[in-house]
């Protein structure tokens, strides 16, 4: 089964989420900051990433870039509230693939990891 | 969706990408003078690059070769100068105007449904001049075969007849997608990296700033015929439906060259990037809703009218209202009409002003092709000139902007051809070679002033004088007791011009007293001051707003009169046996109704029931709410006029509102009807 990478600095978020997706059988992965996010990254080589944007140490745009950085193909799910939107735009133009908008419905995440699992 | 169907989509997509065009063009050319100026400013250089690109762009997804053909290989000149350091000399400006010049052509054949010109001699023109350094032709096809992803980020496709297809897809997103702006611009960038985007509605920048709608339409060819990019745009979330379909097919109907091969060795690239500062695209401006509409002026005009007419019936009201007052009875009705009226006139003088701001429009509408005027008339008259504009956003009602376009380009001329020296005279007098024009704009209590200055020779009063008196315009004698002031005002008499032959670019058969005229039939006034050696300053005053009424000219004894058209009800023929006696005054009977016939010219003489003996039309008119005709000789027809006060005394004179300049330059009294009698 795929690995996902969950990056949340937020314990509740970043457990819920992990959680949705044990139960659909992956393999979960958390990282509760964008440095984080990046060595897990390169150590777990997960087929993909939950990134939320608002982090300590290093926010998700500059975890994208990182891991984007080690490997071009990365595929990054960016998870945002909905007053960010340009550094959601942001995130496109780094390389994000897909975006979800918090709060999200199991079902929403679900697909969108789907989707990066089989593209 | 049928023929007819698609090419009314077609036209309509035209349209906006005409307007779009119009708009491009001009700053293009603005952008172009400045560029000779300072050749190696690169915010410049984008700018152009970015207007070719833009033009492109729409051209392709309209199917329009000739144009692609002609914006990619300037844009390919911009982009050697832009990223490889090619000098920008002043033979490439040249080449760049005359791609514009043949730009606004072809614009104007698309707008006209005419046949375009043909690109052939430009495409030439920019190939043989590519020839001379290094080769243009050379790095399209480079480009054309080069990586999938050039370096600014745009794609290259090849247009020709034999290889890609347009496609549109268009997506629709669910109605309740959260930050859809995203959503469209992950589309934009997914899809982008499956196919080449040549275009999208709204555009990448409409999208980065919010301006989004449910529909994307996204124009592009791909080698799988898009297939991949609609798989790929289905596959994002939010997304309630794709379609894809042949986007050229619909308009090569009306556009034979969009399927057809396209003549010349460079390969055709349209190109569209994912770098903000050249990704305008084509927008259809039509899915996204700005804070401004296009107005027809007849339609402003046609609200002027309307105004006029609710101000005649508030007159009416008052009236009644005074009626009903005197009869005493109902005088809390007359009241109730009496404080209606008042209202009325408030609103109607709020409405008034209102329109009157609607018909404002920023000088820069003129101003903008004064640069490149400058630039070509300096070059033919082989003097250098540096040109200047401030005060382009001050804004005048769009009559006086009419009114003064032809007088500006007058007194330019002039500055260039007689101001102006040439270098080597400037020289021998100590001063630079190059010249200076500037043209400013600025408000000043409640006129606009507008002025040219220059640094050439000056206006010579005793030149002038000579002038003057070698035309029979003055003699010796009368010359002589002039000021210098009043010398220099000798050049806009009528027929007055100081070169002895009128030259290619002065003389054009008007005058400085044309353009006296001009204004003053606005309302406004000319002021010229100049010094010998040291330059000359032409200032323009102007009024902000007019007062502009329709008026029928009527001729009466010889002299022509304007009546506003809000009160004349209807215009007549008088046949003799129309006329009757009432009570021993004449009157005539239209359609059982009496009207009293007086004479306009028996009118203004005090003596209104004498008749004219050439009256031959009556207008039908009321004064005080009676039924009146009005007797004159002849109808001149209806124009629009400016009015002008008469000055404190002769605005006492009886039945005379004001005075107007009209079209051919005659003055003219204008005549309240209402008071006449």
């Amino acid at each position: 089964m795929p690995k996902v990478l969950v990056v949340d600095d937020a314990m509740f978020m970043r457990t819920k989420t992990s959680r949705i997706l044990a139960e659909q059988g992956y393999e979960v992965v958390e990282a509760s900051n964008g440095e984080e996010a990046i060595q897990k990254y390169v150590e777990e080589k997960p087929q993909v990433v939950l990134m939320d944007i608002t982090m300590p140490v290093l926010d998700g745009i500059g975890a994208l870039k990182g891991i984007k950085e080690k490997d071009p193909d990365a595929r990054v799910i960016m998870v945002t509230a909905l007053g960010q939107k340009s550094m959601v735009l942001e995130a496109i133009r780094a390389g994000a693939r897909d975006f979800i908008v918090k709060p999200f419905q199991p079902e929403k995440l679900i697909e969108a990891v789907r989707k990066q699992c089989q593209t | 969706m049928n023929d007819k169907d698609n090419y009314q989509e077609y036209r309509q997509d035209l349209e906006i990408f005409l307007s779009e065009v119009d708009e491009l063009l001009a700053n293009t050319e603005e952008n172009l003078v400045e560029l000779e100026k300072a050749p190696s400013d690169a915010a410049l250089i984008q700018e152009v690059f970015r207007a070719m690109h833009t033009i492109k762009g729409g051209a392709a997804t309209l199917g329009l070769q000739d144009g692609v053909e002609v914006t990619h290989l300037m844009e390919s000149i911009l982009d050697e100068v832009r990223s490889q350091g090619r000098e920008l000399t002043a033979e490439m400006v040249d080449v760049l105007f005359a791609v514009l010049d043949y730009l606004r052509e072809w614009r104007n054949a698309l707008g006209g449904d005419k046949e375009r010109p043909s690109p052939e001699k430009i495409l030439a023109k920019i190939r043989e001049f590519a020839g001379n350094e290094s080769s243009v032709a050379h790095s399209v096809s480079q480009q054309g075969t080069s990586s999938a992803v050039p370096r600014d980020g745009s794609r290259t496709v090849d247009l020709d007849g034999d290889g890609k297809r347009i496609y549109l897809l268009t997506v629709r997103f669910k109605s309740d997608a959260p930050l859809l702006s995203v959503r469209a611009f992950q589309v934009l960038t997914l899809v982008g990296e499956v196919s080449e985007v040549l275009s999208s509605a709204p555009s990448l920048d409409d999208i980065e700033n919010d301006r989004v709608s449910d529909v994307l339409r996204i124009y592009l060819t791909a080698e799988d015929d898009g297939k991949e990019a609609a798989r790929t745009a289905r596959g994002v979330q939010d997304v309630a439906e794709v379609s894809l379909e042949r986007y050229d097919q619909r308009v090569s109907r009306d556009n034979p060259a969009a399927s057809g091969s396209v003549a010349g060795g460079a390969g055709n690239e349209a190109g569209f990037s994912r770098d903000e500062s050249a990704s305008q695209g084509y927008t259809v401006k039509k899915t996204t809703l700005g804070k401004t509409v296009r107005v027809d002026v007849a339609l402003l005009d046609f609200l002027m009218d309307m105004v006029g007419e609710l101000v005649i019936d508030r007159t009416r009201l008052t009236q009644i209202a005074t009626r009903l007052q005197r009869s005493g009875e109902t005088s809390a009705v007359g009241n109730e009409i009496r404080a209606l009226a008042a209202h009325l006139q408030r609103t109607s003088a709020e409405l008034q002003e209102g329109i009157m701001r609607a018909r404002l429009l920023p000088l820069k509408n003129i101003f903008t092709k004064f640069p490149r005027m400058i630039r070509d008339l300096a070059q033919r008259c082989g003097k250098q000139v540096e040109f200047e504009m401030a005060g382009e956003d001050t804004e005048l009602d769009r009559t006086v902007l009419e009114v003064i376009d032809d007088p500006l380009i007058h007194i330019l001329r002039n500055a260039i051809d007689h101001g102006i020296e040439t270098p080597d005279e400037r020289v021998a007098r100590g001063k630079p070679p190059k010249g200076r024009i500037r043209l400013l704009a600025w408000h000043e209590e409640n006129q606009v002033l507008v002025r040219v200055e220059d640094d050439g020779a000056g206006i010579d009063p005793e030149k002038i004088k000579k002038a003057a008196v070698k035309k029979g315009l003055l003699t010796e004698e009368e010359v002589r007791k002039l000021s210098e002031k009043e010398a220099i005002e000798l050049i806009f008499m009528p027929g007055f011009s100081t070169t002895e032959k009128a030259t290619e670019v002065s003389g054009r058969g008007v005058g400085m007293d044309v353009v006296r005229t001009n204004l003053e039939r606005i309302n406004g006034h000319v002021e010229v001051r100049s010094q010998v050696g040291l330059g000359t300053e032409v200032t323009l005053r102007l009024p902000l707003t007019l007062a502009i009424m329709r008026a029928l000219l009527v001729k009466c004894e010889d002299l022509t009169y304007a009546i506003p058209t809000s009160s004349v009800e209807e215009v007549l023929a008088i046949k003799d046996g129309d006329i009757r006696t009432i009570q021993g005054k004449p009157a005539m009977s239209v359609r059982g109704r009496i009207f009293p016939l007086i004479s306009l010219a028996g009118a203004l003489r005090d003596d209104k029931w004498k008749r004219g003996s050439s009256e031959r039309y009556a207008l039908l008119t009321r004064t005080n709410d009676e039924p009146l005709a009005l007797g004159v000789d002849d109808l001149l027809g209806e124009e629009e006029v400016v009015v002008k006060e008469m000055g404190r005394l002769l605005s006492r004179l009886k039945g005379i509102a004001g005075a107007t300049i009209l079209a051919q330059g005659d003055p003219a009294v204008i005549l309240d009807v209402q008071r006449l009698i």
